[in-house]
């Protein structure tokens, strides 16, 4: 595009693109910097290299941007939702362009490599036309498109994206002939056909897909984890890090619980609860929240009556939150009582099967406190979706209950736990290469089924799911749930880790009342892990590299700095250094700015030094009363030819000046000199020339200033 | 006949064959008085070789040579050839083109830089050396140089040592649709140089040269000159300045001019007029100047807008 957007245009799109986004501020700003520019006569001769210089300041503000997205815990695969912040990195191109004399900037601008072919071509001589290209509307698309990341009301988005895009083509296009109504017409046309497809296909996709588009695409979120059950193949397990913990005394746990289920169908373990009246269409136990000091906030999930003193806590979690989930899970012994330290806006909850939720965090990464109790607060008794088997693995759990006999009467549980314990430990392997055969629907045989009764080989997700299936085939209720297992060890830090490779699936299973030692034994949950005791040294033979070590390191560093950045103290600090930094930089460039304007006037007062021997002629004297009529004289221009403008002001000075100018020059400028007589005439002269200049107006200095000498 | 009723003579004889154009004519023949060269870079057609025809049947009994630069152009094409006379058995000298009073050199940058620099001495020296032997070009030696701005494909740029043989760099540029049509209706009957009738002799032009040099300049300007050339050489973005040749040719024209003009000294605002045409051509700026749409005249406004004048 070669012209420029009409005024307000830019200023309209800033404004549109602050409201949507947020930034009213930051876009008020924008646009009154953008548009200012049409009222103020300020301008700066920028050259070429300039709006190289822009352009590149351009990056490094992405590139601030950037670290100040990574501060605030924006992963790498989020990268592109800083495009939000387009219109104001892209804003000093913008403004070189609207405060520069310059309507257009060359194209090869924006390219290393074309700017270097150029210069190669000068220096050999070569023709060169480079393409010049106002930057107006493509900045004006590049706001609308950063409004379009942001906004998250469909509906003003697309009344105000109209607007600015119809304004672009309006004017952009405008010309003789133009019949606005015809234009205005097909414009309207256009916007009610993409309504109309839109809002069609948004139909279609109901309609095929039968339900509302999920926000939530996660394998694993509190209300569903999708196994890897059935599928063929190596099940890869990432060696990044995925939690760390430390704790403090030596109860360390062998796993921590993330999520618990109660229904599995078709590979897909999931969350049901019976509505009651206190939790009609959302599953959740608020919290107890107590303070313990100013800084600390510690929530429990007993009742209030229950809850006794607490020390220091029992270990702490330094993780990152899954940004796509908006109530993320968090790993937890199962024996937690009360967790800490989440931070001001982060709230919690708790589901009746003891998933704890955390929403609102203000930082992905966070670390937490956890205080330990003798058992679970959090999960409820047993109801009947925990003895619930589908259909498809009925047969294949009822054939390998009957085989193992879990139907007996006298079998308690710990009995049936310890039948299935010897069953798993001798005739399965722990295998995380998927090599099932293709099951034949047409036999009802299911992937559980397959491997209990023909591959008995596989990995977590099978003898997880397999143990709670036959448990609840025996009668004993029993849930499946997601965590990672407590195994590696770093002891420079004294942290345990858990990998990726270390994500786990076991069982709860519920332990009856009973008598034990003589003494009464509440039913309670407890941790049921049947897969075979190798399977973490099988996962952990890949991970000993010097990349993991380097990626570990790396992460550790990152993690800790967010969460040192993330404490209340360390806040100020960090805001503190990033203000001081944006504003000498700021100030560094307005300080570039003043001299580069400056530079020019400084000129003008180097007068010149007259020698010792040089005549000064009554024309001199004249100068400063001139300069009331046609500005200063410019230091390069000569003393005639500045007064010559005088002429413009009043042309019958004509016949007094011509003769004192020529006079001025014999006097001055010949070598031989000027006759006495010369002398008095030049004084006669200039007199009349005073009086004539005296009687005549001021005139505007502006044109005597700008003309070049 | 005084200088100056000479020197008005000879410009309005080529005033009435080059229309329109008058600051460059004067340019042009105060190039030649002084005893300088003019490069003249512009476009194709407008006037180029006319006026170096009118400058020569401006001026009886002078003779005018002309050489159409081609890549393969020869240093000999230009300075001449000693042949062999096979009944006399000796070699007899036959003077290139260079041996003449005016000497188009047409489109300049089209020959390789060989045959570019056979013009060197001649237009430093006033002498050609061939084969051995030096040969003095005597009476008025002046030569006008063209280029084309515009075509740079199979062209070799001057060497920077030849731009600096150039007095000044000048262009005629396009006329006003007013002068066209005049010319048009000029050269309705046949062209105006057909009738053009000489108006000065060469004696009268050696005259003028010598009246040239009775044209006095005072030691401040003198010295603003110095301090003109001086200021190009303290630019960062200037890779060659100008040398003290250009300060001599800037000095000499000035004197040329005041004379143009009646005046018997010189004044700032005759070496102000002239120092874009004698100094921007002699400059060289760096690429990266160059990319920022630095020229070698916009170097020469600045600096006179910077430097001091007297006044």
């Amino acid at each position: 595009m070669s012209t420029s957007p009409p005024r307000l245009l830019t200023g309209t799109a800033l404004l549109f693109w602050g409201g949507l986004s947020g930034h009213a501020l930051a876009g008020l700003l924008a646009a009154l910097l953008v548009e200012a520019s049409a009222w103020l006569n300020l301008r700066w001769d920028f050259k070429r290299e300039f709006y190289v210089k822009a352009w590149q300041f351009s990056i490094l503000c992405g590139a601030l941007v950037g670290i100040l997205a990574w501060l605030n815990g924006v992963r790498a695969g989020h990268i592109h939702s800083l495009f939000v912040w387009a219109p104001l990195i892209l804003l000093p191109l913008e403004l070189a362009q609207r405060y520069g004399n310059a309507t257009k900037i060359p194209l090869n601008t924006f390219s290393f490599f074309a700017r270097r072919k150029m210069v190669n071509d000068i220096h050999h001589g070569r023709a060169i036309t480079p393409r010049m290209l106002n930057i107006g509307y493509p900045y004006i698309m590049v706001v609308t498109l950063a409004t379009a990341m942001a906004s998250r009301n469909e509906l003003q988005h697309f009344i105000g994206l109209s607007l600015v895009i119809g304004a672009c083509l309006f004017f952009s296009i405008r010309k003789k002939g133009f019949r606005p109504w015809a234009w205005g017409c097909a414009l309207l046309l256009v916007l009610s056909l993409s309504v109309t497809v839109q809002w069609g296909m948004l139909k279609l996709y109901y309609h095929f897909t039968g339900s509302q588009p999920s926000a939530n695409h996660q394998r694993h979120s509190p209300n569903e984890s999708r196994t890897s059950i059935g599928r063929l193949g190596r099940l890869k397990l990432s060696p990044r890090i995925f939690w760390r913990m430390q704790v403090h005394d030596d109860s360390v746990p062998q796993l921590l619980r993330t999520a618990t289920y109660n229904e599995y169908a078709r590979a897909r373990w999931s969350h049901r609860f019976i509505p009651s009246l206190s939790r009609d269409d959302y599953d959740y136990l608020d919290p107890t929240t107590m303070k313990v000091s100013e800084e600390r906030s510690i929530y429990t999930f007993s009742s209030e009556d229950n809850i006794p003193s607490l020390g220091k806590e029992n270990m702490q979690v330094i993780g990152e939150l899954d940004a796509g989930i908006k109530e993320n899970p968090i790993p937890l012994p199962h024996f937690t009582f009360a967790l800490g330290d989440l931070g001001e806006e982060a709230g919690i909850e708790c589901n009746s099967l003891g998933t704890v939720r955390m929403h609102n965090a203000e930082f992905n990464v966070i670390e937490y406190s956890i205080w330990t109790g003798e058992s679970s607060t959090t999960e409820e008794p047993p109801n009947a979706f925990d003895l619930h088997i589908p259909d498809h693995e009925l047969h294949a759990i009822r054939r390998i209950g009957k085989h193992l006999k879990l139907h007996h009467q006298n079998l308690s549980t710990r009995q049936k736990i310890a039948i299935l314990r010897d069953f798993f430990n001798t005739q399965f392997t722990y295998t995380t290469h998927l090599n099932t055969p293709r099951f034949d629907r047409g036999k009802r045989q299911s992937a559980v089924g397959i491997f209990l009764e023909t591959s008995r080989a596989g990995h977590c997700e099978y003898f997880a799911t397999a143990t709670a299936l036959l448990l609840r085939e025996a009668g004993v209720p029993s849930r499946y749930c997601i965590g990672f297992s407590v195994n590696e060890h770093d002891p420079t830090r004294n942290e345990w880790i858990m990998r990726g490779q270390h994500a786990h699936a076991w069982c709860r299973v519920w332990i009856q009342e009973h008598q034990e030692n003589n003494k009464r034994v509440a039913g309670h949950w407890e941790d049921l892990d049947l897969t075979p005791a190798s399977w973490p040294s099988a996962e952990s033979a890949t991970s000993s590299t010097w990349q993991r070590q380097l990626t570990d390191t790396w992460q550790r560093w990152r993690e800790d700095f967010l969460i040192w950045r993330t404490r209340d103290t360390n806040k100020s600090k960090v805001i503190v250094t990033i203000t001081l930094i944006i504003s000498l930089l700021s100030l560094w460039i307005i300080w570039r700015l003043w001299q580069s304007r400056q530079r020019h006037t400084r000129s003008i007062h180097q007068r010149y030094q007259r020698p010792q021997d040089a005549p000064l002629t009554a024309l001199h004297k004249i100068e400063p009363l001139a300069a009331k009529k046609i500005g200063p004289r410019p230091e390069g221009t000569p003393l005639c030819r500045w007064l010559s403008d005088l002429l413009q002001v009043d042309p019958s000075l004509e016949g007094i000046l011509l003769p004192a100018i020529r006079l001025h020059s014999i006097i001055r400028f010949d070598p031989h000199g000027a006759t006495p007589e010369q002398y008095h005439q030049l004084t006669r002269q200039t007199a009349a020339l005073r009086q004539a200049i005296k009687r005549k107006p001021t005139q505007g200095h502006t044109d005597t200033m700008t003309r070049p000498s | 006949m005084t200088p100056l009723e000479t020197a008005h003579l000879l410009e309005q004889s080529v005033e009435s064959i080059i229309r329109g154009q008058r600051k460059t004519v004067r340019n042009v023949l105060c190039c030649m008085i002084s005893g300088g060269h003019v490069l003249l870079e512009d476009n194709p057609g407008t006037g180029k070789t006319t006026l170096a025809k009118a400058i020569a049947g401006s001026i009886s009994n002078s003779q005018f040579n002309r050489i159409q630069f081609t890549p393969d152009l020869l240093p000999s094409d230009i300075l001449g050839v000693s042949i062999l006379n096979q009944q006399t058995s000796e070699f007899h000298f036959h003077p290139g083109p260079v041996f003449t009073d005016i000497l188009l050199a047409d489109e300049i940058n089209r020959a390789s830089p060989r045959t570019q620099s056979a013009l060197l001495e001649s237009m430093a020296e006033r002498q050609a050396t061939i084969e051995g032997s030096c040969h003095h070009l005597d009476g008025v030696f002046f030569v006008i140089a063209t280029q084309n701005p515009i075509e740079f494909r199979g062209t070799y740029p001057l060497p920077e040592a030849q731009m600096d043989r150039f007095a000044m760099q000048c262009s005629l540029g396009y006329v006003s649709p007013e002068e066209e049509s005049r010319i048009l209706a000029a050269q309705n009957n046949g062209h105006p140089l057909d009738d053009l009738k000489a108006v000065v002799s060469l004696e009268q032009i050696a005259a003028l040269q010598d009246a040239v040099s009775q044209i006095r300049i005072s030691n401040e300007l003198r010295n603003y000159i110095v301090a003109l050339s001086n200021a190009t050489r303290s630019i960062e973005e200037v890779q060659l300045s100008a040398s003290p040749r250009a300060s001599l040719a800037l000095m000499k024209l000035a004197q040329t001019l005041s004379l143009f003009e009646g005046r018997d000294f010189v004044t700032p605002e005759t070496i102000q007029e002239l120092a874009p045409d004698v100094i921007a051509h002699r400059l060289v700026i760096s690429p990266e100047a160059k990319f920022n749409g630095l020229t070698g005249r916009g170097v020469v406004e600045d600096i006179l807008k910077k430097t001091p004048v007297p006044v």
